[in-house]
This record gives C-alpha cells, sequence and structure tokens, in this order.
C-alpha cells in the first residue's frame, strides 16, 4: 500500500476525493468528506451523480485519488477497496434470505464498526429468514444498505434509489440514522436538494459531470449562481431553539432571533436547539405585515439580498438574524413589492419542516 | 471392452476442444454481439459446407501438428458444439449482480458460484456434451458400440451429479 506523507490531502480526517475522466464521459470531482456523517451529493438528473459514485466505488474508469487515513484508494478495483456503493436497485440475490445476502458482505479491512450497530439501525432483523421477494420494496433497499454498510470501512455511497417519494423519503431518514452511528462518512446522492438539505446540513453540488463545489445548505443554496436556487425544491436551513409546543394543533414553535417557525410536532422539550428546513416554494412576500387573520403561521420581517431572473421568475435571497430564506416570485410580484437588495419585506412562510436528527 | 488409446484419445479431444471453445466463448462475450454473431456463423460454417471443400486448407497446419488425436478437421467442426452453448450461458450472466458483489468485497469465488454457475451452468454442460457426443459418434475411430460404452456413462454420470446438487440444494 503506498505512502502519501508527500500527497495533498494526506492525513486528512476524512476521506479526501480528486477524481476526472475525459470527455465525453466527463468527471471531474475534487471535495473532501469529513470523518464522520452524512453528505448530501446534490445535482439534477444526468448530471453525473450515479457515475461519480461508481468511480469512487472503483467501478467506473477514472483517474485520481481518493485519500482516505493514510492510503490512497483510487484505482484499487471494487473488490479491494473499503467502500460500498448501494445500488439505485438493491440487487439482492433472489434466492439466497436476507442473512445469506448479508452474509456475503466481505469487509476488507478490519470492521470499524460492529454489525449490531449497523443492524440495529436499520431495524430489520425480522427479515433474516425471508427471501426479497417476500419484502417490499422499501425492506429489500434497506437489506442492500445493510449489505453495502456491512462491507464498507471507510466510506459508504448510496445512489439515488429507484423507490417513489414517500418510501424513497423514509429511506433515506433510515442512511441518515444509521449514517449517525457509523466511524465513517455516508455520501448520498439526491436529486432534490430538499431531500438531502433535511437530512444533512453538508452538501456537495455536481453539475454537469463537476463537482468542485461543497459546503453547509445555505451557504450553496443561497448562491445565485449556482443551479440549487433555481430548483423546485431549493430549501434553507435555520437554527434555533424550541420555544413551546402548541398542543391542539400538533404543532412545535422554533424560535431564533429573527422570528418564530412552527413545524410539525417534535419530540423535543422546550429549550433544545434544533434545525428546521424552510422551502424556498411555500414563502411568500407582502410589502406590510401580514394581519392577524392571515393562516400563514408566521409573518417574518426580511431584508432583501439578491435577486436573479430565472426563466419568468426571479429569485431573491433573503436575511433575518439567525435567519436565511430563498424565496421565488413573479416579475410581477417583484416590480409590485419594488424588491430590490436592501428593501425590508415580510415573508410568509406557508411549509416550514423539521430537520432530520 | 474398450482398448485405451482410443478412449484416452477421445477424451483428449473432447478436452481441447472444449478448453478451445471455452476460450472462444469467453473472448466472445467481451467483445460486440455483431462480431459474436460473425464468429458464430464462421464456426458453424464448415458444418454446413461439404468436408472436401475446406479440409485441404487445413493440410498444411494437420502435417505440422502430428500428436493430435483426431484429424485437425474433426476437431474444428466439433467446436461449435462447444463454443456456442458455453457463450449462450455466459451471455446470461447478470453483471449487475457481479458488480453487486464486487462492491461488497466478494472475491472470484463468490462471483463464480452466485452469480456465473447459477446463470452458465446449462450452456457451460451442454458445451461439453455436445462435443463429446459429436466426436465420439463421428471420429469414425470407435464403433458405434464404443461410442455408446463412452457416451452414455458420462451424460448418466452427469445426470446423478446434476439431481444430487437438486437434491442438496432444497426446494426453490
Amino acid at each position: 500500500m503506498e505512502r502519501l506523507a508527500h500527497r495533498p490531502g494526506a492525513g486528512v480526517n476524512g476521506v479526501a476525493i480528486e477524481l476526472s475522466h475525459p470527455a465525453p464521459e466527463r468527471l471531474d470531482a475534487v471535495f473532501t468528506l469529513p470523518a464522520r456523517g452524512l453528505v448530501g451529493l446534490v445535482g439534477s438528473t444526468g448530471s453525473g451523480k450515479g457515475r461519480l459514485l461508481r468511480a469512487i466505488a472503483g467501478l467506473e474508469p477514472a483517474s485520481g485519488s481518493i485519500v482516505a487515513g493514510q492510503h490512497d484508494y483510487a484505482g484499487r478495483g471494487p473488490t479491494r477497496s473499503p467502500f460500498s456503493l448501494v445500488f439505485p436497485e438493491p440487487r439482492l440475490f433472489e434466492k439466497l434470505t436476507v442473512g445469506a445476502n448479508l452474509r456475503l458482505a466481505r469487509p476488507r479491512e478490519e470492521r470499524t464498526t460492529s454489525p449490531e450497530v449497523i443492524l440495529g439501525a436499520l431495524e430489520i432483523d425480522e427479515l433474516y429468514g425471508l427471501r426479497p421477494a417476500q419484502l417490499n420494496p422499501l425492506q429489500r433497499q434497506l437489506a442492500a444498505l445493510a449489505r453495502a454498510a456491512l462491507a464498507a470501512t471507510r466510506l459508504l455511497l448510496v445512489s439515488e434509489p429507484l423507490l417513489d417519494g414517500g418510501t424513497r423519503q423514509t429511506f433515506r431518514e433510515k442512511v441518515a440514522d444509521l449514517a449517525a452511528r457509523l466511524p465513517y462518512p455516508v455520501l448520498m446522492a439526491a436529486e432534490d436538494p430538499q431531500e438531502a438539505a433535511r437530512l444533512t446540513d453538508r452538501l456537495v453540488l455536481m453539475d454537469a459531470g463537476t463537482a468542485r463545489t461543497q459546503g453547509p445548505v445555505n451557504e450553496l443554496m443561497l448562491r445565485l449562481d449556482l443551479p440549487l436556487c433555481h430548483h423546485p425544491g431549493a430549501a434553507t436551513r435555520v437554527r434555533g431553539v424550541v420555544a413551546s409546543h402548541d398542543d391542539a394543533n400538533d404543532r412545535t414553535h422554533v424560535d431564533n432571533r429573527g422570528g418564530r417557525f412552527s413545524v410539525p410536532r417534535l419530540p423535543l422539550a422546550p429549550g433544545k436547539q434544533t434545525d428546521v428546513l424552510v422551502p424556498s416554494a411555500g414563502i411568500s412576500l407582502l410589502a406590510r405585515p401580514p394581519g392577524a387573520a392571515t393562516s400563514a403561521a408566521s409573518g417574518l420581517p426580511v431584508v432583501v439580498r439578491e435577486l436573479a431572473k430565472w426563466n419568468e421568475e426571479w429569485i431573491v435571497t433573503l436575511t433575518a438574524p439567525e435567519t436565511a430564506l430563498l424565496a421565488r416570485v413573479s416579475s410581477r410580484a417583484k416590480s409590485e413589492l419594488k424588491l430590490e437588495p436592501g428593501r425590508q419585506v415580510y415573508a410568509l412562510l406557508g411549509r416550514v419542516l423539521p430537520a432530520w436528527g | 471392452m474398450i482398448a485405451p488409446d482410443p478412449v484416452w484419445a477421445l477424451t483428449g479431444a473432447i478436452l481441447a476442444v472444449y478448453l478451445t471453445g471455452l476460450l472462444v466463448a469467453r473472448l466472445l462475450a467481451v467483445r460486440s454481439l455483431r462480431l459474436a454473431a460473425l464468429v458464430a456463423a464462421l464456426l458453424i460454417l464448415p458444418l454446413l459446407l461439404p468436408r472436401e471443400l475446406w479440409s485441404p486448407f487445413l493440410a498444411p497446419l494437420q502435417a505440422r501438428m502430428t500428436g493430435l488425436p483426431l484429424p485437425l478437421a474433426d476437431l474444428l467442426a466439433a467446436l461449435p458444439f462447444a463454443a456456442l452453448p458455453v457463450y449462450a450461458g455466459l451471455r446470461r450472466i447478470d453483471h449487475r449482480q457481479i458488480e453487486a458483489l464486487a462492491v461488497i468485497g466478494a472475491g472470484p469465488s463468490t462471483r463464480l458460484r452466485r452469480v456465473v454457475l447459477p446463470a452458465a451452468w446449462k450452456g457451460l454442460l451442454l458445451g461439453l456434451l455436445l462435443p463429446a457426443l459429436h466426436l465420439t459418434a463421428h471420429s469414425g475411430q470407435l464403433s458405434f458400440d464404443d461410442a455408446v460404452s463412452a457416451g452414455l456413462p458420462l451424460i448418466a454420470g452427469v445426470f446423478l451429479l446434476w439431481s444430487a446438487w437438486r437434491i442438496a440444494r432444497g426446494p426453490e
């Protein structure tokens, strides 16, 4: 195994990825994953997320380096590299039981986590004796996730699963649960940035085969030169403290210095810090504070920072103390509200989601 | 009672044809379908044309390969019976399953046992049986009785092994 003391990224506490492949299947990825935790790989369909994951796993040709700890694992081939990939489809062996499928996993280095941790996080014990045909699609994908996690020792790669929206969300929550317990990072591809941003604050942006931009959710979402802000699923994260529970409506109020955010009830005691996710699609802007009759939960005083035209709409970034928001408005609303940088308006937050974990 | 010489010669010829067939099939399986169709057609051509038409072309090669148990033309005519079933078997291998095993660290033996053999065993077996029967029946070095006495135990043995394996594996 090659020693890498002289290489850039050597000894990083995490996984430093530098991979490239020339056109036409262009791939250009330079980013560093943290030592542990979930990272979302976001980008539109065809941006190359799947191919990047396959290249990291060693299934696609790419040159460069993948440094984890003291070693460069690039070019080792899929069998010998300590990264495992969960494919979009489960790829379980139909004739084997779930248990036998899981036993196919062979960690390539000494295990860094016990199997009980992985299986406990995914809660699939009762499926052991069953065959894949007896499982529902979510259970099959979870079994595939468990199998991959049992074999990984440095990095787990999770493709966008071929599941419908609700099931996909449940699967991703399980991925987030698992990632929180693993001693190595998990890189999860997601086409809808909201699905990734709800589960993790760390994103890598993939666009036309290039993945060189990474950072916290808000840093990437609020950059109007990046494609993320245009996506219907664009959203920002806001940190606050649980203020009170509204038992009548089964909701929880999360406050910060910017204002109050109402989310579906959280199992958290007042005073606990938590993040909420504010989708750009649910925000409407008003010139004056909303009256008491307004059904929307919050009317937040915000200041316009930047505007950018996108097709027939305008993307607007807004700030309030401890708060950054992204909104889409029509050209007509933009002129009626006289939106320009520095102008104060009121944001009605139609929908606020609790962030995971 | 079969004399040992022709039986060993025949066995050697069958194995030589089978191994060549495996090699051809393996090469075809990684190349394009169009090339595979062309090579398959070329392999079958000697069977369709009268032997007098093409066997003279083999004479110089035959002269050099003196150790062959059977005429080169016989071996060439038997080759498609080995190569094509094996190729068909190899085409049935699901490479997505190979990938699935690779990314969880499962090595070549697991891949052979879990993916390659379950998909390709019929082709691999047929590719051995067909040239064996073909060469046995058409070599001319053995009488029909000899062919039957060489071929039947082979078939019976393979069938027994297969049945034992099916029973050992249990119900689907």
